[in-house]
This record gives structure tokens, sequence and C-alpha cells, in this order.
């Protein structure tokens, strides 16, 4: 019996076939279930790191020591580790080292749609790429044996819609294989000037003998049908291509970088007109036209977002289905904090207080989105802190009414570093952690400062208060910022301290914690209709008629609107006079 | 091409689509059905817009399918069901669990929630499927299982996913304490009558 696993899922259960010791990663949508799934196999030593570019450093030292090992980031996690990335590429391997970037074409969550295949060639390392949940499994063993084999590292590139889409698995045997053994070998692992020089020679050599392994391994696919039309493709688009034209021949690619001109060759030569179908960039046809193939790509098939099956019987011409249309001005439902969210909270006040407000990347995110409009900017994990600091040396007005927030797992990823950099140049940066206890966006996952491991064992939590006054933080203060008084306070004191300083907004996730108190109500005598209370963007509070509703099903009692009623109107249910 | 069967699950993050997806897709494997799912994960939960789509048929290639191909769109809330119409094919069937969520555009009183809903489905899609779930679930005891009730009332149309790969499918996915309850849901979502014509 086949399961049914989604590619995330599949890349798990490829990496225990494989007989994976250790697998590491930082979560990040669409990669976080790969690491989520991994620990039901306990062979593998599994693990949260604080971000991509230490989990690439964790498995490049177990590859060292001779074990096969697995990383896992999102593809701008991959620009957090591109630095040992870049240099593992001349090292390479002892034990096979696979890294997944999990790119996000369409942007379904994330600041970007960066395309990550550049990074195999940035790198000239192999790129595998999927075409589902059973190639998912399946490549990654095919990717420890080419790591072993040409002794490189091997990025394995999904999408969302290889991540996040379930197909049957058959799934195969897992077999213990021993360490590899470890012999030092400086010329190979140290990478000082005179090594370098002939690992890059190394380098080029292993590229030449991927492209000639890519032509005989019989990984690319050629699938002769009718040679009017022929296509090259990867990943889940060669699944568009095959509904959208299927008599078109077409020539599947598996290993997408390097490519074997031959096999190019060989395909067009077949065909009377060749196409490259790619979602993102032109990596495969800018490539074949350098060849001096003639090639259609990118001139029918669009640059940005996803495709999809309709988009490309589109680029040929073919007919659509029709559909029916609806009011173009129907109301979005675009995602909102949860009701309690204690971001929520935060945001509103730092609105309150007419503050500029460098973001960073976590729920909070969302409170960039009206009515809270809460956020002035958003860059990547760990900007908010640097960009405060540049914000005040730019012009220093800007220190007395800028902060910036950041989430305790994104400043435990990279925070650390933005605010040691305020320090040390005694830049009057104030930064805001809204610590809730968790890395929330991706689904509740542990990091350093919660306690927990991956593997839901005890360890030691990071104290962030005492981390933060090490760095040299002078003034550090811990408040809950559902006390909305006492946290304006708080914030009002860290922009008048004369220097670097750290307002703690400590309350955990409503989600995480699971436990409601009695919701509120309105009292419709009281309430005059300011709307104050709707500025907060809580999904509980709406208007309703002339005055406002609080849904009591979805209010949590979080006591945020109660606090911010100039009229006093809120109140808990049971206390509203009837 | 061979005939697949494309069923798009729609409404908002929260309402248990993604279980409601994975039952429906395990459901057409245990069938003996080539199968894909497709969903979104992360920031597009959080109380936003979601939709999953799941294919089946002898041979599924994508995991996806586009506007006007949808055999069945299954609506957990009736402004998502107007949103997500253009993805019914012209002989689809629209399914609705008649309940209102207020999208934060609407409760902020930026944006007006149409009062018209039910018309404009009966007028786009008429003769369209209109159930209670919520108010059945809430009867059974959990209003979390109304996406279980769906799936149930989904079940009738779906000739070629026999009765015992539901029950399957549920044993498989549905954690044990939670199973007797589902199964339940599952039954009363079979014989649930749907409010035909819609009362407006």
């Amino acid at each position: 019996m086949k399961e049914l696993l989604s590619g995330n899922e599949a890349i798990a259960c490829g990496a225990y076939e494989a007989n994976v010791k250790v697998a590491t990663a930082y979560p990040g949508t669409p990669s976080t279930e790969i690491l989520e799934s991994i620990i039901q196999y306990p062979e593998i030593k599994a693990q949260w790191s604080p971000n991509e570019k230490v989990a690439l450093e964790v498995a490049i030292g177990a590859s060292l020591a001779g074990a096969r090992a697995l990383v896992a980031m999102k593809h701008v996690g991959l620009n957090v580790a591109a630095d040992p990335w870049m240099t593992l590429s001349y090292t390479g391997v002892n034990g096979g080292l696979v890294l997944v970037s999990a790119d996000d074409p369409g942007m379904h969550s994330s600041q970007n749609e960066q395309d990550n295949r550049y990074y195999a060639k940035m790198a000239k390392v192999p790129l595998l790429e999927p075409t589902d949940s059973q190639e998912a499994k399946d490549f990654v063993g095919v990717a420890f044996k080419l790591s072993e084999t040409f002794e490189t590292p091997v990025l394995l590139r999904t999408t969302t819609r290889v991540a996040h889409s379930k197909g049957p698995v058959t799934t195969g045997e897992y077999r213990w294989t021993p360490l590899v053994s470890y012999a030092k070998e400086p010329q190979k692992w140290v990478m000082v000037p005179a090594y370098a020089r002939l690992r890059h020679l190394f380098v080029e050599a292993r590229l030449e003998d991927l492209a000639d392994w890519a032509w005989k391994s019989g990984l690319n696919k050629l699938e002769f049908r009718d040679k009017t039309i022929g296509v090259i493709t990867s990943g889940v688009t060669y699944q568009y291509v095959r509904e959208a034209l299927p008599e078109a021949s077409v020539l599947k690619l598996a290993l997408t970088y390097p490519l074997s001109e031959k096999q190019i060759r060989l395909f067009a030569e077949q065909v009377e007109q060749l196409y490259v179908i790619e979602e993102l960039d032109p990596f495969l046809e800018e490539q074949i036209a350098a060849w001096g193939i003639p090639v259609t790509g990118k001139t029918i098939i669009p640059r940005t977002g996803e495709l999809s099956v309709q988009m490309i019987q589109k680029a040929f011409g073919l007919a659509q289905p029709t559909h029916i249309s609806i009011p173009p001005t129907l109301a979005s439902r675009p995602p909102v904090l949860c009701a309690g969210c204690p971001h929520r909270a935060s945001l509103y006040a730092l609105k309150r207080l007419g503050l500029k407000v460098t973001g960073d990347i976590g729920c909070y995110t969302l409170g960039a989105l009206p009515p809270l409009t809460a956020l002035d900017s958003c860059v990547c994990m760990g900007a908010s802190i640097g960009m405060a600091s540049g914000m005040a040396l730019a012009d220093q007005n800007y220190a007395g009414n800028t902060v910036a927030v950041i989430g305790d797992s994104t400043f435990l990823h990279t925070g650390i570093q933005g605010l040691l950099d305020a320090v040390y140049n005694g830049t009057n940066t104030t930064v805001i952690i809204l610590d809730n206890r968790t890395t929330a966006m991706t689904g509740h996952q542990d990091h350093p400062g919660t306690g927990v491991t991956l593997t839901q064992t005890k360890t030691k939590a990071v104290n962030l208060s005492k981390l933060v006054e090490a760095l040299g933080v002078e003034q550090v203060q811990i408040v809950d910022p559902l006390n909305q008084e006492k946290f304006k306070n708080a914030v009002e004191e860290a922009l008048a301290f004369p220097g670097p300083a750290v307002v703690i907004a400590r309350r955990p996730c409503i989600l995480k914690i699971k436990k409601t108190a009695t919701p509120y109500q309105v009292d419709p005598t009281r309430c005059d209709s300011c709307h104050t209370c709707i500025q907060i963007g809580c999904p509980a509070v709406s208007v309703a008629g002339c005055h406002v509703a609080i849904n009591q099903s979805a209010c949590v009692g979080c006591s945020l609107c109660a606090q911010i009623c100039p009229q006093g109107a809120i109140m808990k249910a049971g206390e509203v006079d009837a | 091409m061979p005939k697949v069967t494309n069923i798009a699950l729609v409404g908002v993050g929260g309402q248990g689509i993604i279980l409601a997806g994975k039952l429906l897709a395990q459901a057409a494997l245990q069938a003996g059905h080539a199968v894909k799912l497709s969903e979104i994960h992360g920031m597009a939960q959080r109380g936003g817009s979601v939709v999953t789509q799941v294919r089946f048929g002898s041979t599924v290639f994508a995991p996806t399918f586009g506007p006007g191909e949808a055999d069945y769109v299954v609506a957990f809330e009736r402004l998502e069901a107007l949103r997500h119409l253009p993805a019914l094919a012209p002989d689809g069937t629209l399914l609705l669990n008649d309940t209102l969520i207020q999208p934060i555009t609407t409760a902020t009183g930026k944006a007006a929630y149409p009062r018209d809903v039910l018309e404009q489905l009966q007028a786009k899609a008429p003769g369209f499927a209109c159930f209670n779930a919520e108010y059945t679930a809430e009867k059974l005891g959990n209003s979390k299982v109304a996406n279980v009730i769906m799936l149930g009332a989904l079940s009738i149309y779906l000739e070629d996913i026999p009765d015992q790969a539901w029950a399957e499918a549920l044993t498989q996915v549905i954690p044990e304490r939670y199973l007797a309850l589902n199964k339940e849901a599952f039954a009363v979502g079979r014989g649930l009558e749907t409010k035909i014509p819609p009362k407006l």
C-alpha cells in the first residue's frame, strides 16, 4: 500500500531510508515539516538550530565526521547559510551532505520569490529537482550517492507545490551504513588560500564530471511523443506541462545543474520547436540559449509567480475553460493576528505612541496590514534592529521616535548581532523583543529560548534579559504588553534612555497556551460608536449596526479592547447591565 | 486524457480544511485512485482565505487545477463560496456549509459583507447544496466536526469512492480518541438534508 505523503514528509522518509544520521534546520515555510517529520525516526539525530547558517555548519561537521547529514531551509534561509555553503563546495564532503532548499514561487508565505537554483550554479554543485512526493523521497537517496561519489554537497530544491502537495509514495527499506572513516586532510578541509586554490581546480573538474554523469545517469528522462513541440522542464512544472501539452515531447530534467550539452542538443535536434518551461527565472533557458540552440521560453512564460496548467495552455494559445465571474469588489479576507494575540497589544501601543516601527519576520508582520498598519518596514530576519540604528544615524531625531520590533525566535536567529552593533557603536536604538515564547508563524516550533528541543526534550532556555545585558545594554525591561499603560510607559522610558535600550514584551502566544478567560461584551448604553476598538483589528470585534459587537465564541478575554475603550463600554460578559 | 475529479475545499483558516483535505485524499487513495492534494501553510493560515485542492482519477499530473475545472467546490463559509465560485466547472456542484465569518475588512467597516451572497450563489450556481453543518456539529457536541459532516455530505456525490474507503480513511487519519465522534459526524453528514432551495 502506498502512503500519502507531502513532499516534505517524503524527504524525511528518504532521509531515513538513506541512513541520514544528522538532520538540522531552522523552521521556515514551506520547509518546516521536513524536520518535524524526521523526528519519527529515532535513528536520526535531528535538531532545530538557531539559524540556517549554524544548521549548515552542524551538518558540515557531521559530514566531516563521516555521517550522512541533511539540512533543510526555506529559500531565503540559504541567504543566511550562503557563507558556509559557498566554501563547502570547495571542501566537499566526507559523509554525504544534502541541503534542501524549499522555494516559494508566488510568495505564499515569504518576503521574496528568489530562484535558489542559482545557488547551485554559484557554488558549482549538483542541483536535483523532484516533480512530486515520490521523487522527493527517491531523490534524497540519489543525492546522497551523488554527494559521496563526487565528493560534493548537493542542493535538493523543492517549491511550495512539491513541498506542500501530497501524493502516493512507495516507501523503501532502511539500510544502516557505518560512518565514513575520518582522516585528517588539511588540504581538503582547511580553506586557506594555498589549499583553496587547489580545491577550486578540483571544483571545476568535478563540474565537468557531473555534466557527463547527468547524461549517463539516466536520471533525466526523454519522453518522445509528437515531435512538433519539444519541452525542457523540471520540478512541479513538469506536471503542468504533461497536462497542458499531453502530446508534446518532453525532456524532464531531474538534474538541472550542471546540464549535459550533449543531451540537450540531442533532444533539440529531434523536435521541431524547442521550448523551456520553467517557473521564475530563465535558469535553464539562458544556459541552453548560450549554447546557440534556438529556444523559446520567457518570451511566452511569465517570470513572476507560480505557473499552472492553464497558464501554459494560454501561452500556447490553447482554449481555456470558461468560468463563473464574481463581483471584482468582493471583500477580501487577508490573514490576521488571532484574537488574544499579544503582538496586537504591543503594536497597537506603538501606534498610539505615534512611533516609527522597523519590523521583522514573524506573525507580527501581519500588523503591517489595516487596520493596525503599525509597521514601517520588513526586509529579512533580524533586519529590524540594524535598520532602526541606521535611521538614528541618518537623523538623530529618529532615535527618539523609532523602535525595532523583533520576535524572540527571530532575535535569537539573527537579531543579536544587530543589537551588538548598536551597543558597540553607541547608537541610541530602542528594541522591543516580542517574546511570545515560540516560533509562531511556522506552526509553534521551539527555539533556544523555550527550554525545549525539536524532540521535545527539556533543555536549558536562554535568558533573554541576561543575554541582552551581557551584550552591554544598560536598560532592559520585561513587561506584559497586555498591560497597555505599563507597556507604553516602558517604551517611553526606553526611548528616553540615552543609549541602546530593550523592552521584552513577554506574553505567550495565545494558540500555544490554549487558555481562555471570560469573553468581553459591549455595553450598548455606554458605547458611543467611536470605533476605537475596531482599530485594533481583532477578529472577535466587529462593527454591528451603529455599535460594535464582540463574538463570544471568538473572544478569548485578553482585555485589550476593554483597556482602550474611551467610554469604558467593554466589560467582561456578565458584568454588562441587562 | 482520462477524467480526473477535481475538488476544491475552501473556507477560512481554522475551519479544519487541511484535515478535511487529508481525509478526502486518503479515501480516494484507499479506493485505488491516483491522487494529489495541494494546500498552503504558513502566513496564509491565520484567519485568511484558504483553499485545499484534491484531485483523483486514473492518472493525475498537476497537484492543482484552475478556474472552471472543479467538479465540486465544498465551501465552509458563504463569502468564501462566492470568492471561489470561479473554480467551479460549468456542470460542477457547489456544497455550502451555511455559516458567516466576518473578514477583518468587513468587521472594521472598510468593506461590506455582501448581504445577498445566497442569492448570488443561487443565480450563478443554481441548485447548489446548502447545509447547516455547524449547527449539526454542535448537536453532536463539538462544532469542530463540521468539516467531517461536510465530507459526509460530499461523499454521497463521489460514487467512485466506496463507503469502505471512507471508513478506512477515517480510521487512518483521525486519532483514536476522536474517531467515534468523527465517524458519527461523517454518517450524519451523509444523511444530512440540503436546504434546497436555500432559505434566503
